[in-house]
C-alpha cells in the first residue's frame, strides 16, 4: 500500500516540487503546488517510511555521470538523498545543481595543484561508488532523512575516511532535523562548535573572516539569514584522531555564492569568501 | 695383510720413495732385462713348430717377467724413509676436558672412551719413540703429567685456541705431532666449531705451524634422540609496532611420520609467538621463520623454546634466550607531494599510530606554496623540498609523490640521488601523472638509483585503470607485504584487496631489483613495488598512487591499508643508515665474560667520523654503571672499539655516546667536548653461564677432518686410533732420519716369483706342451 502511495507522489511528483534549478532569476514562477499531495509526502518523509524508498532515483537523471575509475584524482560528489522540504521544494539534494559544482571546480583547479574533474558526481549512500568518492557534499540537509541502512552507510563512509561537507540549512527547526539525522549515524558522537584557528581554516587559506554567506533568496530581500537563522555556525564532526569528518555550514548558503559568482546581483565578496571556505574544505579533506 | 705382503706400514709407502742400494748403474739394468729378454725370446723363437706365435708370446712375457724381477733384487732396492729418531721428539696428547665430554651413551662418558682409547691404545706405543706431553682443555689449556686424572670438567671448550697455544708454545721443540681427542664442539668466541669463516686467520695460522694434527673423534655425529635450537637470528633493536622475523634453527633426529615440533617464544613468562613445524623424515636442521610483535618501547627478554620430545635427554639445549630492544625513538621520513591527493591523506592516515614512524610531510597545494604537516617549527621546509645534506640527510627515509622533475633544481636531484648512494638512505617514487617517465624523471641522476629504468613513452605511462595487486614469491618472504604471518592467509589477504584505480608504466626492471608486489592489468602482469640497493642505500618504486582504495573500500576495520603503510615505511627507515650503530661480536654470551663492542660513527653529512670521542655507559644487571672510553681504530676510519669484561650473568646495557671533540684530537685527555651528545646509540646483551656446552652436542667430525687435513695429520675414531703411533712414526716432522728399508725380502716379490712361474706352468700344460 506504502509502494502504492509513493509510486503516485514520485511520479506526480513534478506537481508539488518546485527545482532551485529552475531559473528563479530569469523570471521563473513557482510552480503550482498540490497541497494534499505534498503533506502526504512530507508525513512519509518525516515518518521515515518514504526514506526506505528510492524516491528519487538517480538512474532517472539522464545527466549522471557514472565513473568506476575517477578520470581525475578529485571528483565533487553530491550526494543524492531522501528529504523533500515542508514548503514542498521537492527533492533538495539537488539544490544549486550542477552550477554549484562547475563553477566551484573551475575555481578549485584555477586556484590550487587538486586535479578536479570538471563535472560533478552524484551518488546515493546505497550506491557501490559511494567509496570511489572520498568527498561528499550534501545540500539543504534540514531536510535530510536517512533509513537504518543509510544511516549505517553514511557512518561506515565517513569512518574509513570520506568527508562529507553539508550547507545550505537555516533555523532551528531544520537543524533538529539534520541533527536528528546525524544522531542516527554517530549517536555517540557530539556535534562541535569550530574555533577560528582551526586547521580547516588555515590548511590553505587563513580564513579569519566568518561572515554569514547569504542564499540569493533572502539577500533580495535584503537581510543575509533565513529560516531564522541570524547567526553562522560552523559546526564538525571529529573522528578518534580529532580529524574532521563532517564540516557543518549552518545558517549559511554556500552553493548559492558559487552557483551565483557569475552573476551580477550576487556580491563578490560573498563568492569569494565561499570559495575560500570551499577550497579549504577540499585541501584539508585531502590532507587529514 | 698389507704389512705382511711388504715387510712396512702403508704410512711408510704412502710418505716414503723407492730406490736402489747397490750403487750399481739403472741402464745396466735396463740393459741386463733387455739382454735376457732377446735370450730368452730366441730360444722360445725355436719352439715355433710346437705353439703358435701368441702363446710363444705369452711364454716370452712371463718368463721376462721372472727374470727381470731376479735381476732387479741384484740392484737391491729399498724404501727410503724418514723416520723421527726415538726419544728426540715430542707429542702432545691433547684431551678435551669441557661439560660436553660428560655426556654419556650407553653407560659410558665421552671423556671415558677419550681415555680408554688414549690410554689403552695410543700412550704407550707412542712413548717407544716419543716424549709424550699431557693436557687437558676446556676454556684454557692445562699441561698435565699423565691422563690418569682429569679436572672438573670446563664450561666452554677452546679447541682453536688451545691448539694455538700448544703450537705457539712448542717453537722451539721438536713437535712431531699434535693428537687431540675431542667432541669437536667449539665454543669459543674466536671461533665456532662450526664455522668455515674464510676470512678466520685461523687455518692459515694453523697450517703454519706445519706440525701434523691427529684427531680422534669422540661421541656420535648424529644423535636422533636429541633435539636442540642450534641457534636463532634475530635482529637486535626495532621500532614500536614492527614486527621483526625470527629465524630459528633447530637440529632434530627426524621424523617417520609427519611429526611436529612446536616453537615457543616466550616474553618473560608469557607466550607471545608459536608455531608448530613438520620435521621431515631425515635428520638435519630444519629453519623456522617466527614473527616478533614488537608492541611498545622496552626491552624484551625472549626465549625461544622447542618442546622437547619424551626420548630428549638434554633439555638445557632446547632454549636460547635473545634480547629484543624495541627503541623509543622514531624513523623520521620525509614525504614530498606535488599536488593534493587521495594517497597522500590514506598514507598519512595509516601511519599516523605508527609508534616508529615520524612523518614529515611537505604539499604543493598551490604552485608557490606548501602545506606542511609533522614539522618540528614553522619555518621548517617553508620553501619546499630541502636543499642541503643537514636538511635531508636528517631524514631515513624519503618518498617523492606526484612531483615532476623540474620542479627540483640541479642541486636537489644530485641531493637526492646522494642521499641514496652516500647517505644510505631509502628514497620511494609514487606514481603520478607528473612522476617518473610522465614527470621527466629520466634526465634526473635520481633515475640511476631506481629500482626500474625509466625512458620517455609515446604516450601518458601513468593511467587511470584498474590493477589487481598479487603477492611474488619475494613478497611472501617479505616484511613489507606481510598481513598474516601464515603464508597462505597472507596471499588470500592480498588476493581480498579491491583493485588499485591508476597504473603507471615504465620500460623494465633493472638486473638487482626485486619485486614484491605485481599488478594485473587487461594486458598482462607488471611489477607494481619494486626495490634494489643502491651503493649504501636501498629505493622503492610504488608504480601506483591509488592504494588509498584498499582503505575506501573495505570495511572501516580492516587494517590491511594501514598495515602496508605502516610495514613499508617502518621497513624502509629501518634500512638507512644510523649515525651510530654499536656491533658486538656476539648476540648472547654464554660462559663468556670477555665482550667487544665497536662502534661506528659517522658526522651530519654522513662521512666516517674519527675525530669525536666515543664512550660507553655501561649498566650491569645489578644496576652497577660504569663508564668506558672507546678507542678510535686507526686502521678504520670512524670505527671505534672497546672490550668490556661482564662477569655478571643477566642482561647489560650499553649506552654509547659520541661527543664533537673541539680540536679534534681524540688523544687528548683534557679535550673539551660538547655538552652533549651529537650520536647515541643503545646496545643490549644477554649474559648466561652453565649453559654452553649443551649445545652442538653432537661430534662435529666435519671440523675435527678439516683441522687433520689443513695440518697434514688424518682424523681418526675409537675403533682406528691405534694407527695414530704409526701414522706419526712416519711423518716428517720433529727430528728425523732417512732410513733405506731393503725390499728384496718382502714376501710379495717371492709370491710374485711364485705366481708367474706357476701361471706359465699352467699355461703349458693346457696347450700341451710341458
Amino acid at each position: 500500500m506504502v509502494a502504492v502511495i509513493l509510486r503516485y507522489v514520485t511520479t506526480k511528483g513534478s506537481l508539488c516540487v518546485s527545482y532551485d534549478t529552475e531559473p528563479l532569476h530569469s523570471g521563473g514562477v513557482l510552480r503550482t503546488i498540490s497541497m494534499n499531495r505534498c503533506i502526504l509526502a512530507l508525513f512519509l518523509a518525516l515518518s521515515g517510511v518514504a526514506s526506505a524508498q528510492t524516491v528519487t532515483s538517480p538512474d532517472t537523471l539522464s545527466t549522471k555521470p557514472l565513473w568506476f575509475v575517477n578520470p581525475h584524482e578529485f571528483a565533487f560528489a553530491r550526494l543524492i538523498y531522501n528529504g523533500v522540504d515542508s514548503a514542498g521544494w521537492g527533492p533538495r539534494w539537488r539544490v544549486d545543481w550542477p552550477e554549484a559544482e562547475t563553477h566551484l571546480l573551475a575555481g578549485l583547479s584555477r586556484l590550487t595543484r587538486v586535479d578536479a574533474n570538471k563535472e560533478g558526481a552524484l551518488v546515493q549512500l546505497s550506491d557501490d561508488t559511494l567509496f570511489d568518492y572520498p568527498w561528499l557534499y550534501a545540500v539543504e540537509v534540514g531536510s535530510l532523512t536517512l533509513s537504518e541502512y543509510e544511516a549505517a552507510r553514511l557512518r561506515e563512509y565517513l569512518l574509513r575516511g570520506g568527508f562529507l561537507m553539508v550547507d545550505d540549512f537555516h533555523g532551528p527547526f531544520q537543524w533538529d532535523n539534520f541533527a536528528y539525522a546525524l544522531n542516527q549515524v554517530f549517536p555517540d558522537r557530539r556535534i562541535e562548535e569550530l574555533k577560528r584557528d582551526d586547521d580547516i581554516f588555515h590548511v590553505l587559506y587563513d580564513i579569519d573572516d566568518h561572515t554569514q554567506i547569504p542564499g540569493l533568496r533572502p539577500l533580495r530581500e535584503g537581510r543575509t539569514w533565513e529560516r531564522g537563522g541570524n547567526i553562522p555556525h560552523w559546526r564538525a564532526i571529529r573522528d578518534d584522531d580529532n580529524r574532521i569528518m563532517v564540516a557543518i555550514n549552518f545558517n549559511m548558503d554556500l552553493g548559492d555564492a558559487w552557483e551565483h559568482a557569475d552573476w551580477p546581483e550576487y556580491p563578490q565578496p560573498y563568492s569569494a569568501m565561499a570559495y575560500r571556505f570551499a577550497v579549504n574544505y577540499v585541501i584539508y579533506s585531502m590532507t587529514h | 695383510m698389507f704389512e705382511w705382503l711388504f715387510k712396512y706400514p702403508e704410512t711408510d709407502f704412502d710418505a716414503g720413495s723407492l730406490s736402489f742400494e747397490s750403487g750399481y748403474p739403472l741402464w745396466l739394468l735396463w740393459t741386463l732385462i733387455a739382454i735376457v729378454a732377446i735370450i730368452l725370446g730366441v730360444s722360445l723363437w725355436r719352439q715355433r713348430r710346437q705353439l703358435s706365435a701368441p702363446k710363444l708370446s705369452i711364454l716370452w712375457v712371463l718368463q721376462t717377467a721372472a727374470a727381470g724381477l731376479l735381476v732387479t733384487m741384484f740392484w737391491q732396492p729399498v724404501l727410503g724413509v724418514k723416520t723421527v729418531r726415538s726419544g728426540e721428539n715430542a707429542v702432545a696428547v691433547l684431551l678435551d676436558n669441557s661439560a660436553s665430554m660428560q655426556y654419556q651413551h650407553q653407560g659410558k662418558s665421552r671423556i671415558q672412551n677419550a681415555l680408554g682409547t688414549i690410554n689403552d691404545d695410543i700412550s704407550d706405543s707412542l712413548a717407544d719413540n716419543f716424549t709424550l706431553s699431557f693436557a687437558t682443555f676446556g676454556e684454557q689449556l692445562e699441561w698435565t703429567q699423565s691422563l690418569d686424572t682429569v679436572g672438573p670438567p670446563a664450561n666452554r671448550s677452546n679447541i682453536t685456541g688451545s691448539l694455538l697455544e700448544v703450537l705457539d708454545q712448542a717453537r722451539a721443540q721438536p713437535l712431531a705431532a699434535i693428537v687431540v681427542a675431542t667432541d669437536g664442539s667449539d665454543n669459543s668466541q674466536a671461533f665456532t666449531a662450526n664455522s668455515n669463516n674464510p676470512e678466520s686467520s685461523f687455518w692459515e695460522q694453523l697450517a703454519g705451524f706445519n706440525v701434523p694434527v691427529h684427531t680422534i673423534g669422540i661421541g656420535r655425529e648424529s644423535m636422533p634422540e636429541d633435539m636442540e635450537i642450534t641457534d636463532v637470528e634475530l635482529a637486535t633493536t626495532t621500532l614500536p609496532g614492527s614486527v621483526e622475523q625470527a629465524t630459528v634453527t633447530v637440529r632434530h633426529g627426524g621424523s617417520a611420520s609427519n611429526q611436529s615440533a612446536r616453537i615457543k617464544v616466550y616474553a618473560g613468562d608469557s607466550i607471545i609467538a608459536l608455531q608448530d613445524q613438520t620435521l621431515p623424515a631425515n635428520a638435519g636442521e630444519i629453519t623456522v621463520g617466527i614473527d616478533i610483535d614488537a608492541t611498545d618501547a622496552g626491552l624484551k627478554e625472549l626465549r625461544f623454546e622447542v618442546e622437547a620430545a619424551a626420548s630428549d635427554t638434554v633439555l638445557q639445549n632446547n632454549s636460547r634466550s635473545r634480547l629484543l630492544q624495541v627503541e623509543e625513538k622514531q624513523r623520521r621520513i620525509l614525504y614530498f607531494e606535488g599536488e593534493p591527493r587521495w594517497e597522500y591523506k590514506f598514507i598519512r592516515r595509516a601511519v599516523a599510530k605508527s609508534k616508529g614512524v615520524a612523518l614529515v610531510t611537505i604539499l604543493r597545494t598551490t604552485p608557490n606554496k606548501f602545506y606542511r604537516q609533522g614539522i618540528d617549527n614553522p619555518e621548517q621546509h617553508a620553501n619546499g623540498f630541502p636543499v642541503s645534506k643537514e636538511e635531508l640527510y636528517a631524514y631515513d627515509a624519503v618518498i617523492i609523490g606526484n612531483v615532476e622533475a623540474i620542479s627540483l633544481n640541479t642541486t636537489q636531484h644530485q641531493l637526492l640521488h646522494d642521499y641514496v648512494s652516500e647517505r644510505g638512505g631509502a628514497l620511494l617514487m609514487l606514481a603520478g601523472n607528473n612522476a617518473l617517465s610522465d614527470g621527466g624523471w629520466q634526465n634526473s641522476p635520481v633515475a640511476d638509483a631506481l629500482p626500474a629504468v625509466i625512458t620517455p613513452q609515446s604516450r601518458p605511462a601513468y593511467e587511470r585503470i584498474r590493477a589487481k595487486a598479487s603477492l611474488t614469491s619475494a613478497g611472501s618472504l617479505s616484511a613489507i607485504t606481510r598481513l598474516s604471518p601464515d603464508p597462505e592467509t597472507n596471499s588470500q589477504l592480498w588476493q581480498e584487496l579491491p583493485e588499485l584505480a591508476d597504473f603507471q608504466r615504465f620500460d623494465s626492471l633493472k638486473p638487482g631489483a626485486n619485486t614484491l608486489l605485481t599488478a594485473a592489468l587487461p594486458d598482462g602482469n607488471y611489477p607494481l613495488l619494486t626495490y634494489q640497493h643502491y651503493g649504501n642505500g636501498s629505493s622503492y618504486l610504488l608504480a601506483s598512487s591509488g592504494t588509498w582504495r584498499w582503505q575506501m573500500q573495505m570495511p572501516s576495520e580492516d587494517q590491511r591499508h594501514e598495515i602496508f603503510w605502516q610495514q613499508l615505511l617502518q621497513t624502509i627507515g629501518a634500512t638507512a643508515t644510523e649515525r651510530m650503530t654499536i656491533v658486538t661480536d656476539q648476540q648472547s654470551y654464554l660462559d663468556n665474560s670477555s665482550l667487544q663492542i665497536s662502534a661506528n660513527l659517522l658526522n651530519a653529512e654522513f662521512e666516517s667520523d674519527s675525530t669525536s670521542v666515543v664512550t660507553a655507559n655501561v649498566t650491569s644487571p645489578d644496576g652497577t654503571q660504569q663508564t668506558i672510553a672507546l678507542t678510535p681504530n686507526p686502521e678504520n676510519a670512524g670505527e671505534f672499539n672497546a672490550t668490556l669484561e661482564a662477569t655478571d650473568t643477566g642482561s647489560w646495557q650499553i649506552d654509547v655516546n659520541a661527543y664533537e671533540s673541539q680540536s679534534g684530537n681524540t688523544a687528548d685527555s683534557e679535550e673539551t667536548l660538547s655538552d652533549s651528545p651529537i650520536a647515541t646509540a643503545t646496545r643490549w646483551i644477554n649474559r648466561e653461564d652453565g649453559i654452553a656446552e649443551s649445545y652442538g652436542l653432537p661430534q662435529n667430525a666435519a671440523f675435527l677432518k678439516r683441522i687433520a687435513n689443513t695440518t697434514g695429520g688424518q682424523y681418526w675414531t675409537g675403533s682406528n686410533a691405534d694407527g695414530i703411533p704409526a701414522a706419526i712414526r712416519s711423518a716428517r716432522n720433529g727430528i728425523v732420519r732417512l732410513q733405506s728399508l731393503p725390499l728384496w725380502n718382502m714376501p710379495f716379490f717371492f709370491i710374485l716369483l711364485l705366481g708367474i712361474k706357476l701361471f706359465e706352468w699352467v699355461l703349458r700344460m693346457l696347450w700341451g706342451k710341458l
